[in-house]
């Protein structure tokens, strides 16, 4: 399988960068989780880019990509600004689309705002709902004050990313809240150490725009065929149903396996990226 | 809003990743002009020289490969001519017959061996920092630099990146942390710090190759009489590598010598673009 190869589009407020793999068919355009960028879905990719044209956004405030345009934007505003990116990268007419976490909220956005545009759209890891809790951590995540001239940013982020993988919340680190997983290989957990520090002064935009999204108000006014997935031990595991009932006409289905894709093997990643494929082609 | 972007070009190795401004002013009757950054940092660096000669005319400055986001060498001990090739094989990808280059450090040797070994692709050069560290100097540096980085789930290299960047800025040599080897200037802002830190980090175990290319190269000083163009050779007050100055100007065959303006910081480029200009415009 092929790397992904990456690119900037210039739009507007500056530069979205993207990963690309693949060629021909449907264009597929995925979008990623808070906080990290398309590197987290390099290896979906490449499986997905056997057999089409995949391209994955970094979010605005992510990863490579400029910050956003203004603070308080929407998921709305995310999505509008992947549609004006794919329009400057040309050839992007009518795609599908993924999306996983916060990545599903920028997908639901860009289906409800563009339908002629998107074909399918396949919601991964989706939330059905906005509880109290998201909205207490949706709190702290702006961490701009922790940068500074003793390094704090770098403890704190590769502690919290660690402790994410073991509790939820990720605060929560009692046996109650301890999560059925271990941690990535070094190599998966350092990558994404290195994408959250890229965002370290902006991914809170998104990713509070995630935390706070209104998906029981949004999900319904999707109309195009939709596939909700997620893995059984990925924290929003339990939201397969509602989201399913939520999105009109929606399919769902299980990972083929129970890790997410942050702690799959090549084999079950090969295994997901199979099972999107016949859904999206069939 | 900056005026600078970052791009991408293919190479036969993979993707060299690089900064610019002033694309429009491609054609406009002045070279382009590309610069070449620091070990272990990243061509973010010189993002102030980049938008200021980009206002003249188009202006690019390539992370070294195994630095920034530039894809890592594909060998293990890569000589200067290794990513001097690669900064050729990016002009081609670029479709530029010939540029001014600027080089401050690591780049300096860069620069210098395109110059040497391209003459054809090189119109004017500025050399920043560099000087004639003896062999001892050089042999200590590069032993460190062959130090495998800690890597483990405990987190240990990002203390590890973190301090190496921060002592940069107070020790030379970085690692003989001592009263001695003090350096007499600031400690960059937490912003520039944590952009220098996780440059580093993205290239833990390449990082090294062309900064010990660059030590490795230019024994005693033996390969400034063969740069075949006009070059300036410059530095900042308290760069590391001022000392040598004037005696390395004396070895360049067409040399104009003409310092950082006084009280600017080494590594901060930003105040002596104008200079840089006005040499590059000049006759």
């Amino acid at each position: 399988m092929m790397e992904p190869v990456r690119g900037f589009i210039d739009i507007d407020e500056g530069q979205v960068h993207y990963r690309t793999a693949g060629h021909g068919g449907t264009p597929l355009v995925m979008f990623h989780g808070s906080p990290g960028s398309s590197k987290m879905l390099s290896r979906l990719m490449s499986a997905l880019g056997e057999t089409r044209h995949v391209i994955a956004l970094d979010t605005m405030g992510q990863g490579d990509s400029s910050a956003p345009a203004r603070d308080n934007v929407d998921m709305a505003y995310f999505a509008d600004a992947a549609c004006r990116g794919l329009d400057a990268y040309g050839g992007m007419d009518q795609v599908d689309v993924f999306g996983t976490h916060t990545g599903a909220r920028i997908a639901t956005e860009f289906a409800i705002h563009h339908p002629q545009r998107t074909r399918k759209l396949v919601l991964d890891g989706m939330s059905a709902a906005v509880t109290p809790q998201g909205l207490d951590y949706a709190k702290t995540l702006d961490k701009r004050h922790l940068v500074d001239q003793v390094g704090t940013q770098f403890f704190n982020t590769w502690t919290s990313l660690r402790d994410g993988y073991l509790f939820w919340p990720a605060t929560a680190r009692d046996a109650a809240h301890r999560r059925p997983t271990g941690l990535p290989p070094l190599d998966r957990l350092h990558d994404h150490v290195v994408d959250i520090l890229k965002g370290f002064r902006t991914s809170h935009h998104a990713y509070i725009a995630a935390v706070t999204y209104p998906s029981p108000d949004r999900l319904p006014l999707i109309t195009v065929p939709t596939l909700a997935v997620c893995a059984r031990n990925d924290v929003p595991y339990a939201h397969l149903d509602g989201v399913a009932d939520l999105v009109p006409g929606c399919a769902k289905m299980a990972h083929p396996h129970d890790n997410p894709e942050t702690l799959a093997t090549t084999e079950e990643t090969q295994a997901l990226a199979k099972m999107l494929a016949d859904w999206l082609d069939g | 809003m900056t005026t600078i972007r970052r791009r991408f070009a293919a190479i036969d190795l993979g993707q060299v990743h690089y900064y610019t401004a002033g694309e429009s002013l491609a054609g406009n009757g002045k070279r382009p002009a590309v610069l070449m950054h620091a070990s272990p940092f990243a061509a973010r660096t010189l993002n102030p020289l980049t938008e200021q000669l980009g206002l003249s005319r188009w202006t690019l400055a390539p992370d070294n490969l195994g630095q920034g986001d530039s894809c890592a060498p594909d060998t293990d001990d890569p000589a200067i001519g290794y990513f001097g090739d690669a900064m050729v094989r990016l002009l081609d990808a670029l479709k530029i017959d010939k540029a001014d280059l600027y080089g401050t450090h690591t780049g300096a040797h860069t620069a210098m061996d395109v110059a040497i070994r391209y003459p054809d692709r090189v119109g004017k050069l500025i050399l920043d920092g560099i000087g004639l560290p003896p062999r001892d100097l050089k042999d200590d540096y590069i032993a460190h630099l062959r130090e495998t980085p800690p890597y483990d789930y405990s987190g240990s290299q990002y203390l590890w990146a973190f301090h190496v960047i921060k002592d940069m800025f107070i020790w030379f040599p970085y690692y003989r942390r001592d009263a001695a080897h003090r350096r007499n200037r600031d400690v960059p802002d937490a912003d520039d710090l944590h952009d220098r830190t996780l440059d580093l980090l993205k290239n833990l175990f390449s990082y090294h190759k062309a900064y010990i290319a660059a030590f490795d190269n230019n024994e005693g000083g033996k390969r400034f009489p063969d740069i075949p163009v006009p070059t300036l050779l410059t530095a900042a007050e308290g760069d590391v590598s001022g000392a040598a100055m004037g005696e390395v100007a004396k070895m360049i065959p067409n040399c104009t010598q003409k310092n950082y303006p006084p009280g600017v910081q080494p590594g901060d480029v930003g105040p002596a673009a104008a200079m840089f200009a006005d040499w590059l415009d000049g006759a």
